[in-house]
């Protein structure tokens, strides 16, 4: 049974003239860790306070545990709280920030320290109980913020950017902890983020807005191999588009011609799709699925990538090496094509042929792209990111 | 495009000592980065060039001058900061001449410049937005037009992407980079985003608590690092503590031993003179990034290899990441770069792994010390 359930919920501000939630149905299991995401604006901040029953909802219903938010008296909605800005009451120690809570809903000493001690613990806190939030590091704070809401005993967490404010390294490694703390405590939770690749990396399922909409719902790996909209494929990862136009379509597959006179690549179509002859078509590459190869004067080709078995059939087309960049673990290579267009791609720095600027290279096109017919916004979807 | 050199500087505040005879040199027309931790004292460097702040000893020169004692708005340095700080009550056109208007610059000349950064930053036909009308990557397109304004040929970014979503970030990282190098300009960007300042920098300098831990170019100190610390921070980072058994000096090859309890596995890795001293039969602290370690199925023997069992794994679309727990509970992290030809190879939770890592991409330091080895070990 879902523990929380969202139908038909839509809710505007200014009588009606920005919709802040569009229509949005959903429902999150027990146990799940499930995280909201878009671009900045897109709704996400109102969704949660909508289901944290902090804003009434214009039409629709909100159910928790199969009961309508709308109809709890704030104070028994157990929901707990994680602040981006942590929200830490700095003239009170640790202690008496996460035990705050307990004290204000009248339990007795001994069960309020018992529970807040515990709650310290599970956060690796217990050796700075009695410090000041002023003497506690970012990530600390953050660790008060969690610690607080675990104590409330509630079932289920809202996140809103907890890791916002935390360094980039310790952001990276915190958000394991997270995960690994709300899964050892069964906790369904919500997290609203904007980093796409915190959401990747721990959530169970993810929700993607845009505009009050909710765009897709789904696994991390079924966003990023399959997505439904180009603005979905554009939004993880980093994506190749190549516009062009398709012919000698049959039902698993075509021929994909790029624009302004570029090459021809055979593809595959996903089933039942709406393509005819002469359709324009819109493919995305992720710039890490692309490959490059070295052409020898022999003939001879070498292979960016180490490993050839389970090789989908690949389009080879002409491309030179425009730059190239060094990033740690990755190069990456911006690469013109005949027809003129750029494209990116990125290959571990572990297995490397040495490319030089200025080479001429063999781009290789693999036959499953993301496929999308051309809509008529597409260009000025693309053009804004 | 002048060259920047900060030479023997002190600042302090109270009793805390920022920068202590703090001395850096970037070259003229150099896209030069500096990366920290929040509050090692990098905002603090870039204040000290654009003359918002004075030093309490040592000079600041630009092209060779010492400029020291010059207020900031005559050293005119472009700045770019985090929040954009555009003027909310200028237009774009506006926000973008300032500089030019209080100095009561020639109406046509500021004109054609302004005309002209603009369009380089790709925003030509916005002139009388105002910022709010903009979105975010809009308004730093304005803020760097803006500073690109400026007379000196420096061009000062403090964090200037951290607000910015993550497609829009790597696109500008790349324009910025691009224009940068097109017009010539010195630039110093600062940002504690690694990542960042690998792609865009010709080189970097890592700060910790006001001191330089190094300096270099990203591929040199990615696989030449310093020290520990400049090795963690360039990415995720495994630490075993190891037993070196024998050392080769003149091949750069040592032998070592893994140990816990009755466990033992033997190494071999190379290391380079900067990991130097190493004494032998002394204890040393071998790094694998967690990019350079190899993951095969099963049970196997290789050489440099540890067995596990898988405990978590994460999706981060060209990466996986991977936790594997070794026989006495040892977390060791590794990422696996995966595209259309490598994902069908899955692992999955709870399954028995064999990892092992190449000689030559093995780092090896003196240990540290067990409290250092500890706090280490908990940012991997």
């Amino acid at each position: 049974m879902p523990r929380i359930e969202l139908e038909h919920v839509t809710k505007t501000f200014d009588e009606g003239k920005v919709v802040a939630s569009d229509d949005v149905t959903l429902a999150i299991d027990e146990g799940e860790f499930v995280f909201l995401l878009g671009p900045s604006g897109c709704g996400k901040t109102t969704l949660l306070r909508l289901v944290a029953g902090l804003v009434p909802p214009s039409s629709g219903q909100i159910l928790i545990d199969g009961i309508d938010i709308g109809k709890v008296n704030p104070e028994d909605r157990s929901i707990g709280f994680v602040f981006q800005n942590f929200q830490i009451f700095p003239s009170m120690t640790v202690f008496e920030n996460v035990s705050y809570g307990l004290v204000v809903h009248g339990y007795d000493d001994e069960t309020t320290e018992k529970i807040t001690v515990e709650a310290l613990c599970l956060v690796k806190l217990e050796n700075r109980m009695m410090a000041y939030p002023k003497e506690l590091s970012a990530p600390e704070l953050q660790k008060v913020g969690l610690a607080r809401a675990i104590a409330t005993r509630s079932k289920i967490l809202f996140l809103d950017e907890p890791l916002g404010k935390l360094d980039p390294k310790i952001r990276k490694s915190f958000r394991h902890e997270l995960r690994r703390l709300i899964k050892t405590l069964g906790l369904t939770a919500i997290q609203v983020t904007h980093d796409q690749e915190e959401a990747m990396s721990i959530a169970d399922r993810i929700i993607v807005m845009r505009k009050g909409k909710i765009m897709q719902y789904g696994k991390p790996e079924d966003l990023y191999y399959n997505p439904n909209s180009i603005f979905t494929a554009n939004f993880f990862g980093e994506t190749n588009f190549l516009e062009g136009y398709v012919s000698n379509v049959q039902p698993g597959e075509c021929t994909f011609h790029l624009h302004l006179g570029g090459p021809k690549i055979h593809i595959q179509l996903p089933a039942g799709h709406d393509f005819k002859n002469g359709s324009e078509a819109i493919i995305g590459y992720r710039v890490e699925d692309i490959e490059l190869i070295e052409q020898h004067e022999t003939g001879e080709i070498t292979s960016n990538d180490q490993d050839s078995e389970n090789m989908p059939r690949l389009n080879t087309v002409k491309g030179i090496i425009k730059d190239m960049m060094f990033i740690g673990p990755m190069r990456r290579f911006m690469i013109q094509l005949e027809n003129g267009d750029e494209i990116q791609t990125k290959h571990s720095s572990k297995f490397l042929i040495e490319f030089k600027k200025g080479q001429d290279v063999l781009v290789g096109f693999h036959e499953r792209p993301m496929v999308f017919l051309y809509p008529a916004d597409l260009r000025y979807e693309l053009s804004k990111a | 495009m002048p060259s920047v050199k900060i030479d023997d500087v002190t600042i302090t505040r109270g009793q805390r000592k920022i920068l202590e005879h703090f001395s850096i040199e970037i070259d003229s027309g150099e896209y030069f980065a500096l990366v920290g931790e929040t509050g090692a004292g990098k905002t603090t460097i870039l204040n000290l060039i654009s003359g918002l702040l004075v030093p309490d000893s040592g000079r600041i020169l630009i092209d060779g001058k010492d400029v020291t004692d010059v207020p900031a708005e005559l050293r005119d340095t472009g700045m770019v900061f985090e929040n954009y700080a555009l003027f909310p009550h200028y237009n774009v056109y506006k926000n973008v001449t300032y500089s030019h208007r209080v100095r009561d610059r020639n109406v046509e000349e500021t004109k054609k410049a302004a005309r002209e950064v603009l369009s380089m930053v790709l925003i030509p036909n916005r002139d009388d937005a105002l910022p709010r009308e903009l979105s975010g990557g809009m308004q730093q397109r304005v803020a760097v037009a803006r500073a690109l304004m400026t007379d000196s040929g420096i061009l000062l970014l403090d964090d200037p992407f951290s607000a910015l979503d993550a497609g829009l970030r790597m696109s500008l990282r790349i324009e910025l980079k691009n224009l940068a190098r097109d017009i010539g300009t010195t630039v110093i960007h600062c940002t504690n985003d690694v990542e960042e300042a690998m792609m865009v920098a010709n080189r970097l300098a890592i700060i910790k608590n006001g001191k330089i831990e190094q300096i270099s170019t990203p591929d040199d100190i990615y696989y030449r690092p310093a020290s520990v610390y400049a090795a963690s921070f360039l990415g995720t980072m495994n630490l075993f503590k190891v037993k070196v058994t024998a050392i080769d000096y003149d091949l750069g090859v040592c032998t070592l031993i893994y140990q816990q309890g009755d466990y033992t596995k033997e190494f071999i890795t190379t290391f380079h003179d900067r990991a130097i001293p190493l004494e032998e039969s002394g204890d040393g602290l071998l790094c694998v990034r967690a990019e350079h370690v190899y993951i095969h199925k099963g049970h196997r023997e290789m050489p440099n290899h540890v067995h596990g069992i898988i405990d978590e794994i994460s999706f981060l679309g060209h990466l996986i990441r991977l936790e594997i727990v070794d026989k006495f509970g040892k977390r060791i992290v590794v990422n696996r770069f995966v595209n259309e030809k490598t994902r069908y190879l899955q692992f999955q939770k709870g399954e028995e792994v064999t990892l092992s890592f190449q000689a030559k991409l093995c780092l090896l330091f003196a240990y540290p010390g067990d409290e250092e080895f500890a706090r280490l070990a908990e940012n991997v």
